[in-house]
């Protein structure tokens, strides 16, 4: 992206299954810790890495919530995290800011509300729909209703690009800003958990029936299926500049492709993968000898873990064993849209520590990955963060550290 | 629900409750003459819900025009009572 103007990661904020706030995640996804639990929110035998016990009223007050469905509650206390941590929370009583935004990533964003909408007209009659659950009903609704809670005048997108999708956002609300269409965009994804999506991972296969996740590991099985939502606040250099705030990274590239191959199938051969990553390395203008570590969007699918695995050797040939490699779906599961997002987080704590964080339970690997269970120390300034998903689209972001 | 059995003031307590969880209040902060739109901050969608709600309780179907016409709780108990009437 040279001669463009350069995009700053100015602040996060996080609720996930490992913890709330970026102190909290933080910790625990260095410590590593798993989210992956007995769910009362789905109930039964169900295994998942849930928000348990999740009060959003702890971040949002009591007032204005109750419309909200758990996506946007999610997404509100990602947003109201994020704006205090940067200190951009708009007055009260003002109008708000045109130049602020937010851009969303979300997989199957409204699909519990729009379900329980059909089921109240199907069982209690047409006529006895509730209004207010309408508005739930489409996928855009978490960050129009963060919007209007926080003031968000800005651009207001949502993107659904599957396993991508939060990884995708953060590249959207990055060229935005590199266009001059903004000031500061809140950018990330969420998804929540719920008996739809889970039932249709489970009756498709995707989830690990021992219920856990082992990326890249001999003996996976499939995902634990989790929820999240995760934001940066992402700025340009001149206002960066102008506010006086210290970045926290740079996102210095972003590249995508799609195999076009099944709607619900890796094409294990990877090129898609490989072809996302070296766009998203040269958009950086770095090579791949320049990256320190991998953030990996594996997640413990038998055939999306081993595509990416061929992707990452093909770019990197026989320097990747010696590459630290984290695959923190360990911890959190696979949370979706909000994947990407959670990626570039731990993307952004990996540069500044200099270490990325464990693969939680990380056993053994059939591939040529350097993966540890505990913290691995690098030295370098590019971190690579990589989502595929299993619709076909694959997306890779290149962080640079901020000295 | 038996509809001849049902008191003024179940209605009455029960649409304080509507109002008050649309509204985000108390039950003991919605007045009987408080006005919904001006005073409670009651908006169309809101109405909406409260009305559909009043309706799946009571198993009673107040057209919207007659709705429109409500301004507060005292209203309300009366339209009620008034479609329990044509019911029973």
């Amino acid at each position: 992206m040279s001669g463009t103007p350069k995009i700053f990661a100015t602040g996060a904020g996080v609720i996930s299954p490992i913890g709330a706030g970026v102190d909290e995640f933080a910790e625990r996804l260095y410590a590593g810790c798993r989210g992956a639990g007995p769910s009362p929110l789905l109930g039964g035998d169900a295994v998942a890495c849930e928000i348990r016990d999740f009060t959003p009223q702890q971040w949002l007050g009591n007032k204005g919530i109750r419309v909200l469905d758990r996506s946007a509650r999610l997404l509100a206390v990602a947003s109201q995290m994020t704006l205090s941590a940067t200190g951009l929370v708009q007055p009260e009583t003002g109008e708000g800011d045109p130049g602020l935004g937010l851009v969303c990533g979300t997989m199957f964003g409204s699909v519990h509300s729009i379900t329980s909408f059909d089921w109240s007209g199907l069982t209690d009659g047409p006529r006895y729909v509730n209004p207010m659950e309408f508005p739930n009903t489409v996928i855009n609704s978490p960050a129009g209703q963060a919007a209007i809670k926080f003031k968000l005048r800005g651009v207001n997108s949502t993107i659904s690009a599957g396993l991508i999708s939060g990884l995708y956002a953060v590249h959207y609300a990055s060229e935005f800003l590199i266009f001059g269409r903004a000031t500061a965009l809140l950018a990330g994804g969420v998804e929540e958990l719920c008996e739809e999506s889970y039932l249709g991972l489970r009756k498709t296969e995707a989830l690990s029936p021992r219920g856990e996740g082992e990326p890249f590991g001999k003996e996976r099985d499939g995902v634990v299926a989790g929820e999240a939502a995760a934001l940066l606040m992402l700025e340009a250099e001149s206002r960066v500049r102008e506010r006086g705030v210290r970045p926290i990274a740079q996102i210095a590239g972003f590249g995508t492709a799609q195999d076009a191959y099944k709607i619900n199938g890796y094409r294990v051969r990877g090129t898609g993968a490989r072809e996302a990553m070296e766009q998203a390395l040269e958009a950086a203008g770095i090579g791949a000898d320049a990256v320190g570590c991998v953030i990996s969007g594996a997640s413990g699918s038998r055939a999306g873990d081993e595509m990416e695995a061929l992707s990452l050797e093909a770019l990197f040939g026989a320097r990747l064993e010696g590459i630290p490699v984290a695959a923190p779906k360990a911890a959190w599961g696979e949370c979706l849209g909000a994947s990407g997002a959670l990626s570039v987080l731990a993307g952004v704590l990996s540069l500044e520590r200099q270490a990325v964080p464990p693969t939680a339970g990380f056993r053994e690997t059939p591939f040529p990955l350097r993966l540890s269970a505990a913290p691995q120390p690098f030295e370098s300034d590019y971190a690579l963060v990589t989502a595929c998903s299993c619709d076909g689209g694959s997306a890779a972001l290149v962080l640079k550290r901020v000295r | 629900m038996e509809h001849g059995t049902v008191t003024a003031e179940e209605i009455r307590d029960e649409v304080k409750r509507l109002i008050a969880e649309v509204t985000e209040r108390t039950p003991e902060e919605i007045g009987d003459t408080a006005s919904f739109t001006e005073e409670l901050g009651v908006d169309s969608l809101m109405a909406m819900e409260v009305m559909v709600a009043v309706d799946k309780k009571w198993k009673i179907n107040i057209p919207e025009e007659e709705f429109g016409q409500i301004r507060n709780v005292n209203d309300t108990v009366s339209v009620v009572q008034k479609h329990l009437g044509a019911t029973a």
